[in-house]
């Protein structure tokens, strides 16, 4: 029980280095920063106008969720977005095995 | 130590962002709650007067009334759609053989194999031939 606690907190911390990364990156170059933030700005707008449609509606709450998550917050949004798209494309399964097969950090040495 | 009043000064703050942390969070989450209630309501109604009862009733209960249930829900919902149940089944598979083999003493590769058996064959062939037995 205990070694399966081990292998889930290995594999656990390495998904949290991943995603950690990019706002470390975002902090230590900052044209990565820009990048980064007008790609959160596109998205943002582009999933709220997916849900309103055209509108003043659609520039009213992206205008919010601009502010919170690519100013106010820019650190958690860009780690969420980053969450969200390796949840998506499965790296995080690709993570999960890694660490059991290819790194193998469970076993003894 | 704990209550020495540099210690609070300095943890104040902390607590102070992580306050300023959640409201903003829980502001984010009501309004892609809202847009989930809209969009949904809409797709069903279109955007007439009935649509727009529906979608306030519903944003009252949900969003005001029983978010601390409904949030929660929200958040698990998101947590399935984008794939956090694949991660859970890769830790069902994978870490039940990571503890056999950390049981078993490091991994398939340190186990008897094809090539000790053969050693083993043959070092018994050789004491049979020592003994006179062949």
């Amino acid at each position: 029980m205990n070694q399966r606690g081990n292998f889930i907190l290995i594999a656990v911390g390495l998904m949290i280095a991943v995603i950690v990364l990019l706002p470390v990156l975002m902090y230590v170059f900052p044209p990565i920063d820009i990048i980064i933030k007008i790609f959160l700005v596109f998205m943002i707008f582009q999933t709220v106008k997916g849900f309103l449609g055209n509108g003043s509606l659609t520039l009213i709450v992206s205008g919010i969720l601009i502010y919170l998550l690519v100013i106010k917050w820019w650190w958690i949004g860009a780690s969420g977005w980053l969450a969200i798209t390796l949840f998506s494309m499965g790296i995080f399964s690709i993570i999960t095995w890694g660490s059991k097969t290819v790194l193998d950090l469970t076993k003894p040495r | 130590m704990i209550l020495s009043p540099l210690f609070i000064f300095n943890i104040i703050p902390f607590f102070l962002f992580l306050d300023d942390l959640f409201s903003d969070m829980t502001l984010v989450l009501k309004i892609f709650v809202l847009l989930t209630i809209v969009s949904y309501v809409t797709q069903h109604l279109g955007k007439g007067p009935i649509a727009l009862i529906v979608i306030a009733a519903l944003s009252w209960f949900i969003i005001f009334d029983y978010f601390y249930i409904f949030g929660g829900i929200y958040v698990l919902y998101m947590l399935v759609m984008f794939g956090a149940t694949q991660i859970m089944m890769d830790f069902f598979i994978l870490a039940p053989q990571a503890a056999m083999e950390q049981q078993m003493g490091g991994g398939v590769e340190n186990q008897p194999n094809g090539k000790d058996f053969a050693d083993r064959q043959r070092q018994a062939l050789n004491m049979r031939k020592r003994a006179g037995i062949f």
